[in-house]
């Protein structure tokens, strides 16, 4: 199997089967991201073909200077970014499950309430603090990753992510007394 | 310090509740677009200056090297055009040779 890399340079010389190999990939995690991120499915799926199409077209000017992926990740995190600016409401259909459903009704319900404050909070934190939470506890990029996608420094990665956990204890704090 | 790592613990099992699944067909619908594709339009200016980073890259030479070498072949290229149309005297070869960092072969005339 042909690496990221290899396809990507097949890519860039107009390759579209390469492109296709390429894409089919990598939708799925970059959907995953951008639904996280953005909390509408029709949006994120129109930010993952943006930003598929963006890729190939500038494929040719792509150099192997950090790993493929950092740079889809890139492109979908920065096209969720401006996005998110034109702020579109969550439908309901979007409000996430549980993780893993309790069996008795009221356990189950707190699980919802939870699961629902929780997402609020997230998405009520600025867009950079949301992109480093999603990166790092959702998509399990280290913060040096993270940072790489972000375009900062891993220093910088980490003082997100402090500023989003204090604001989202501080947020969560009637949860917790429960 | 206890009640600090307690709350970082709950924050994260509250943070692990939320889960987000990709919709079954919301991938296919992407990927069904993609058969579609428009050409990559590059300008002929961009795909000469994607040829030559590239060609740079390959050499590993540091940016200042690399801005070095583009300004001497730009003048070089100017002083060959003009010497074409007569308008100046051709490079001599020692100009060449220094240019390009090329050492004389010895027994070779300059």
């Amino acid at each position: 199997m042909d690496s990221d890399e290899e396809l990507m340079a097949r890519v860039g010389a107009g390759s579209e089967p390469a492109f296709r190999e390429l894409a089919a990939r990598h939708v799925a995690p970059m959907l995953r991201l951008a639904r996280r991120f953005l909390r509408n499915g029709a949006d994120a799926e129109d930010v993952v073909q943006d930003a598929l199409m963006r890729i190939w077209a500038q494929a040719p000017r792509w150099r192997p200077e950090a790993a493929l992926r950092t740079w889809l990740y890139r492109v979908v995190v920065n096209l969720c970014i401006d996005r998110d600016r034109r702020v579109s409401p969550a439908s309901l259909d979007d409000v996430p499950d549980p993780a893993d459903p309790a069996p008795d009704p009221q356990a189950r319900m707190e699980e919802i309430q939870t699961a629902s404050a929780v997402t609020e909070a997230l998405a009520e934190l600025p867009a950079r603090q949301r992109a480093a939470v999603t990166l790092t506890y959702y998509e399990g990029f280290s913060d040096a990753e993270a940072a790489a996608i972000l375009a900062t420094s891993a220093g910088s990665v980490e003082s997100l992510l402090v500023r989003a956990r204090r604001t989202l204890r501080d947020r969560l704090a009637h949860l917790r007394m429960r | 310090m206890d009640r600090k790592k307690d709350e970082d613990r709950w924050l994260d099992e509250a943070l692990a509740r939320v889960r987000v699944d990709v919709p079954a067909g919301a991938a296919e619908r992407i990927m069904a677009t993609l058969y579609d594709l428009p050409p990559q339009r590059l300008s002929a200016r961009e795909r000469l200056a994607g040829a030559w980073t590239r060609l740079l890259g390959g050499l590993e030479m540091p940016a200042w090297s690399q801005a070095a070498t583009l300004a001497t072949a730009t003048a070089l290229g100017v002083l060959v055009g003009l010497s074409n149309i007569g308008a100046v005297e051709p490079p001599s070869n020692d100009l060449m040779a220094f240019a390009f960092d090329a050492s004389p072969v010895p027994g070779e005339e300059p």
